[in-house]
């Protein structure tokens, strides 16, 4: 557990993250971090990794071989996740944070599962 | 559209949300005592009477287990496998418990699971009672053929 802690400590040492969960695709349960202050981890956790699960098998369904990084834009922010395995590492973060910088270090991240 | 029955009107908005947003493959609201109130994705009585009757066998040893271990009943039971899942999860619905028994494979998890049985936990939980009261006398027999009956008519 203290690799999964670490790796969430990491991330969120980035500039305009506000959330991050190591995520159990299979199960969809949070097995590390959260999903930020106000936030339930547990929704969010199960979201993401069916939203996450879904995106991999349009992708596949597409041709398009396997989803790595899945990021959603919304009104006030970003989910992204990425995958290595069966785990997820799916980061909340708000407008205006460096995209480019926070997809490279979450792809870096998971080579550390 | 999985297609399903209740016997109790007021449960089949919230079952029938349940079964479409969780996307479980089946799923059985039912006294703990056996007395079925709806289902979806079930095909016959038979299935529905034995999912009923080890449903209430399974939260019976469930809650003697939590009283024995940690002095307060389990309320909620996962069983994961690699294809398929089960997950049963107490409520209550007008002041009496009920229980929620869902099968799902790899178009859902746990997560979806919990947290559509939540929602469902709150739209059930303000119900009004509207079914009538349990007549005296009435055995978990006559409770769930009653139950069958009303959601696949009377067996052959």
């Amino acid at each position: 557990m203290e690799e999964f802690d670490s790796i969430v400590a990491r991330l969120q040492r980035h500039q305009g993250v506000m959330g991050v969960m190591l995520v159990g695709l299979e199960d969809g349960m949070v097995i590390a971090g959260d999903a930020g202050e106000g936030r339930d981890s547990d929704t969010a956790a199960a979201l993401a990794a069916s939203l996450f699960r879904r995106t991999k098998a349009a992708a596949a369904e597409a041709g398009l071989g396997d989803a790595g990084f899945v990021r959603l834009e919304a009104e006030r922010g970003h989910v992204c996740a990425a995958a290595k395995g069966d785990i997820a590492i799916v980061t909340v973060s708000g407008n205006g944070i460096n995209l480019g910088k926070l997809r490279l270090e979450m792809l870096s991240a998971t080579e550390l599962l | 559209m999985i297609a399903g029955a209740v016997s109790a009107p007021w449960l089949d908005a919230p079952l029938r949300r349940f079964v479409q947003d969780s996307r479980v493959q089946r799923a059985i609201v039912l006294h703990p005592d056996g007395k079925v109130l709806g289902q979806f994705g079930f095909a016959s009585a038979v299935e529905v009477m034995t999912a009923c009757s080890l449903a209430a066998a399974i939260n019976a040893s469930g809650k003697e287990l939590g009283r024995q271990l940690g002095g307060r009943p389990f309320l909620g039971l996962h069983q994961g496998g690699r294809k398929q899942g089960v997950f049963m999860g107490s409520c209550a619905a007008a002041g009496k418990e009920c229980l929620l028994l869902a099968a799902f494979d790899r178009d859902s998890t746990l997560g979806l699971v919990r947290l559509y049985f939540a929602e469902f936990r709150d739209a059930v939980g303000d119900m009004e009672r509207r079914s009538e009261p349990d007549p005296a006398g009435r055995d978990l027999e006559s409770d769930l053929n009653s139950s069958l009956d009303a959601l696949f008519g009377p067996l052959n």
